[in-house]
């Protein structure tokens, strides 16, 4: 196993799980990955792998990723040997398509530093790594989860009971 | 001390604080109440949070499938959903099929006919049968006197933070939980219940399913004077019967914590959400199982409700855990009651 085989399965996986949340698009996530990696393969001496790659991420969303064919190509096939290793998501269901699109707008309601933070920290990075990524000072990422975390809770209870009055209106 | 500041308590929570602040911290959400019950509130976010993020892995571009079967399942994906994407270049090998009007057209045809023929066969029912919910609650009854819950345990598993890689970077959670705990016993919390004896364990996953609905006796019968039990009138009027659904699976996923896999499973009972979170850690042994009583919520005016948005009431999240006769470490999380956790975890029958 390359080096390039090696970041790509290490982090491929949360890097797209982490995209998808943040997008709200699998297949936009996924064209954000490659195009992240294709710009690993480039570097050499990644000291902070994954903190680089989701600095990389976070870019290229906000830049609007460019392609290269080739090296995609490559990447892809990597993935679709992976595929069996990586765990999909299940079909969605009615409640779980309202659930989703619920927490889609309570993530959406936070603020873009909150969001990526919550987002990252979920994915595992340490407090270094998302002050890094975000640029931001290592002392303030717990008040930035802090505050993450709690808006994004009480958004979507407020979100909740808020479907739950219409529906209830409704019905009568 | 002065208190702690909620950057700190979520940092602490997090394994983010070096040794000494971390020590620091401990010592003193064991001394202050008020600290604690905000440490236990904390502890609560990072548990919703976390099952909130979990939903927005399931996007549109999976619900595109290939076999029949799911077409009435992607039919029923809500618009606003389809709408929250943002906009992008399209995928055609992805995107064609659901792309193409006659396939929108038959899987809203699919879905109807399913429904029809769902509301045939049980019109067509014999009238002896009793309803789904009414064979659910005789035998969740007998389930039940098979297995009384057993009194909650010694918690002495050292608890773990949940989010992140709080569970391996630091043992400051630990020391937090246990803090976190005393309130629940200086405010006369009832005791949970706790494992159903040997009616649960084996594997850990891969049969939720059948587990949920084989176990679903505990939760139905001790929901029987909840709040919000689902009332179910049966076809005699003298033979009326209150059940609660099941914790029903609505999501599954798994995320890789450091060296740590941990798999999430979210259940709905009762229009609530509660996610169990299994991780195992390598070379743990078995161990008998315990129960781990929640650390305390934060009360109803707790200390930093005034930081809420006035139109928002606090949300209480509990946290259970365990560990379960398979060598699992389980958290339950939820915005119920803990002895409601607890009778999900005997429901669940996950030791």
């Amino acid at each position: 196993m390359d080096d390039a085989e090696r970041l790509f399965r290490t982090y491929h996986p949360m890097l797209v799980r982490y995209l998808t949340r943040r997008l709200g698009d699998r297949d936009w996530a996924e064209e954000v990955a490659q195009e992240t990696f294709v710009r690993a393969l480039r570097q050499d001496g990644l000291i902070n792998e994954r903190a680089w790659l989701f600095t990389v991420a976070n870019n290229l969303v906000r830049d609007d990723a460019r392609r290269d064919a080739r090296r995609r190509a490559r990447l892809e096939l990597l993935r679709e040997e992976m595929r069996d290793e990586v765990v999909e998501p299940e079909p969605l269901s009615l409640e779980r398509a309202q659930d989703a699109a619920l927490a889609r707008r309570a993530v959406n309601a936070l603020a873009e530093r909150d969001r990526l933070a919550l987002l990252m920290r979920e994915e595992g990075l340490s407090y270094d790594e998302i002050a890094q990524a975000l640029q931001l000072s290592v002392g303030s990422i717990g008040t930035t989860l802090a505050r993450a975390r709690r808006r994004l809770v009480e958004q979507y209870e407020a979100l909740r009971e808020s479907q739950r009055g219409s529906t209830g209106h409704a019905a009568s | 001390m002065q208190h702690l500041d909620e950057g700190t308590i979520h940092s602490w929570l997090d394994g983010a604080l070096g040794a000494v602040q971390a020590r620091d911290a401990e010592l003193h959400v064991a001394t202050c109440r008020e600290c604690a019950e905000r440490v236990a509130e904390a502890r609560g976010l990072i548990a919703a949070s976390s099952r909130i993020l979990m939903a927005l892995d399931h996007v549109p571009a999976d619900v595109v499938p290939a076999a029949a079967r799911q077409v009435a399942v992607a039919a029923a994906v809500p618009m606003p959903m389809v709408a929250a994407a943002a906009p992008r270049a399209e995928t055609p090998a992805r995107r064609s099929w659901w792309g193409h009007r006659y396939a929108r057209v038959a899987a809203v045809i699919a879905l109807v006919a399913a429904g029809t023929l769902v509301v045939a066969r049980e019109s067509g029912r014999d009238a002896a049968v009793p309803p789904v919910s009414q064979r659910a609650h005789v035998s969740d009854s007998m389930a039940v006197a098979g297995a009384p819950p057993a009194p909650a345990a010694v918690p002495n598993h050292p608890p773990v933070a949940l989010g992140g890689a709080a569970r391996r970077e630091s043992s400051a959670p630990a020391a937090a939980a246990k803090s976190a705990a005393a309130p629940r016993r200086d405010t006369g919390a009832p005791p949970s219940a706790g494992s159903a004896g040997g009616s649960v364990g084996g594997s850990a996953f891969g049969t939720e399913r059948a587990k949920t609905d084989a176990m679903s006796s505990a939760l139905q019968a001790s929901r029987a004077n909840a709040p919000r039990a689902l009332a179910v009138k049966a076809s005699a009027e003298s033979n009326q019967v209150v059940a609660s659904p099941p914790p029903r699976l609505v999501a599954t996923d798994t995320v890789q914590r450091g060296g740590t896999v941990v798999r999430r499973e979210t259940y709905e009972v009762d229009n609530q959400h509660v996610v169990l979170e299994a991780q195992l850690p390598p070379g743990t042994p078995n161990e008998q199982a315990r129960g781990v009583p929640a650390p305390a919520p934060a009360a109803p005016a707790a200390a930093d409700s005034a930081s809420m948005n006035a139109n928002m009431s606090p949300v209480v999240i509990r946290v259970i855990r365990w560990r379960g006769t398979d060598g699992v470490d389980y958290t339950l999380s939820g915005p119920l009651s803990a002895d409601a956790l607890q009778r999900i975890r005997v429901a669940l029958g996950k030791g």
